[in-house]
């Protein structure tokens, strides 16, 4: 499992070509975000929407590293390598969720300041809160993702149906994480909260399992 | 397999055909206009049998998809697959008539309210794995795979649906569950029959659908041979 983590991050240190695809996608998603809202000419508070913007910004640009974790894998049969080595299917796949998770993040720790710069809000007291619904959300994120990404790769245009499927799937998520980053950005206490963050929590749970139990699926072939 | 399913058939045919004019019968002649909402409500009978059947039907690709990754019969993914294109159709059904009742009834055509956004989500959900089942490379990878997202997407459903619940209010509740009081005997048979014909229609074209699938299987496996004998 630490094995397949480190040879992802290892790959991605030195060519860093999905960190900044993700980077700059998501760096596009704000600019989308700032001439669709107009917040000025509307004088929107960002603390109304900008839970809103952080998760239009975490979902997109995680799309794009869950995709690139398997395409990789594609070229010259490594899948088929992953598959004969001597290790169970359920590390491979906590070694890619794992990998997934440290990169989405990592996108997210320079995007989230960002936005601070960008939209002039205030993070600073928040920033706790908001980095423990970003984590907790982004692992139930990784586990759907890294599940349907192994189960498109070796389709055709793998890169449309990851989305169309990983979308839908991954509501529950988008919905609890908006909320809890919202009373989150509105410095609410812990408890008008923190029953999100278990339900999160849960279905990250829920998905590691599913994962775990079905990879083996997946790999065989 | 093939003959207890075309003597099902065979039976089932003409008795949902019977039943179905009956329903209709009874719907547009027979039950009275419902007090507040007046005739629109009549589109209940087919609203609320159809989103039963999709139900069933996404439950039916489940175990099919369960059942497959365990005895790896090509079977049980014929079923799920079709299960899931009946699914699909009526859960289409049911976002089609949910917004002609909502429009004058509640004076919009869609609200974001839990179940109505879980019934989209869900058709999302299916709509995706009968895209997945047409991109895959070959009849093994898509059974394989299908059957992957079948049981994930399930899991999914209760999930979605409790989040949507917790995000947004309430259905209105047109039919109530238990005892049935609020509604007219008359009305409650109606209703009754309906689902039993809705059902009934879902048998018959899961039947037809999966005999179609494993023709079209047999033929495959044909053809293949075929080409192995002239190469």
């Amino acid at each position: 499992m630490f094995l397949v983590c480190g040879k992802d991050l290892r790959l991605e240190l030195r060519t860093r070509e999905s960190l900044a695809a993700a980077f700059f996608f998501a760096v596009l998603v704000q600019l989308v975000f700032s001439f669709a809202f107009q917040f000025q000419e509307l004088s929107l508070r960002f603390e109304d929407v900008g839970a809103g913007l952080i998760w239009i910004t975490l979902t997109f640009s995680a799309i794009l590293s869950l995709q690139n974790s398997f395409l990789i894998e594609r070229e010259r049969d490594c899948l088929q390598a992953l598959a004969l080595c001597p290790a169970d299917a359920s590390a491979i796949f906590l070694g890619k969720l794992a990998a997934n998770v440290v990169l989405i993040l990592t996108v997210q720790a320079i995007i989230l300041p960002l936005s601070v710069v960008l939209f002039g809000y205030h993070l600073s007291s928040a920033v706790l809160p908001v980095a423990a619904v970003v984590v907790v959300n982004t692992v139930g994120f990784s586990a759907l993702g890294t599940l349907f990404a192994a189960v498109t790769v070796r389709t055709r245009r793998s890169e449309l149906l990851l989305p169309l499927l990983l979308f839908p799937a991954a509501t529950p998520l988008v919905i609890w994480g908006v909320k809890a980053t919202r009373l989150c950005l509105a410095e609410r206490s812990l408890d008008s909260y923190g029953y999100l963050l278990v339900l999160s929590a849960c279905f990250d749970a829920i998905f590691i399992v599913a994962g775990i139990l079905l990879f083996d699926y997946i790999l065989e072939e | 397999m093939e003959g207890p399913f075309r003597r099902l058939e065979a039976v089932l045919f003409p008795v949902t055909t019977i039943l179905m004019i009956v329903c209709l019968y009874r719907v547009f002649l027979v039950v009275p206009n419902e007090v507040t909402m007046g005739v629109v409500q009549r589109i209940f009978y087919f609203h609320v049998p159809s989103a039963w059947v999709s139900f069933l039907a996404f439950f039916v690709v489940f175990l099919g998809s369960i059942l497959f990754l365990w005895t790896r019969k090509a079977f049980w993914d014929v079923l799920a697959h079709a299960a899931a294109e009946l699914g699909v159709v009526f859960c289409g059904i049911v976002l089609l008539t949910g917004p002609i009742w909502a429009r004058p009834v509640w004076g919009t055509w869609w609200t974001w309210e839990a179940r109505l956004t879980t019934t989209l989500v869900l058709e999302l959900v299916y709509v995706a794995y009968l895209l997945l089942r047409g991109q895959a490379q070959n009849r093994a990878q898509e059974a394989r795979l299908a059957a992957i997202l079948g049981i994930v997407g399930f899991l999914d459903v209760p999930i979605i649906y409790f989040s949507v619940k917790l995000w947004r209010g309430h259905h209105p509740i047109v039919f109530k569950t238990g005892g049935g009081e609020g509604l007219a005997p008359v009305m409650l048979v109606t209703f009754m029959l309906c689902m039993l014909t809705f059902t009934l229609l879902f048998v018959l074209l899961l039947i037809q659908r999966l005999r179609l699938g494993m023709l079209r299987d047999e033929l495959a496996g044909l053809l293949e041979r075929e080409q192995l004998l002239e190469g």
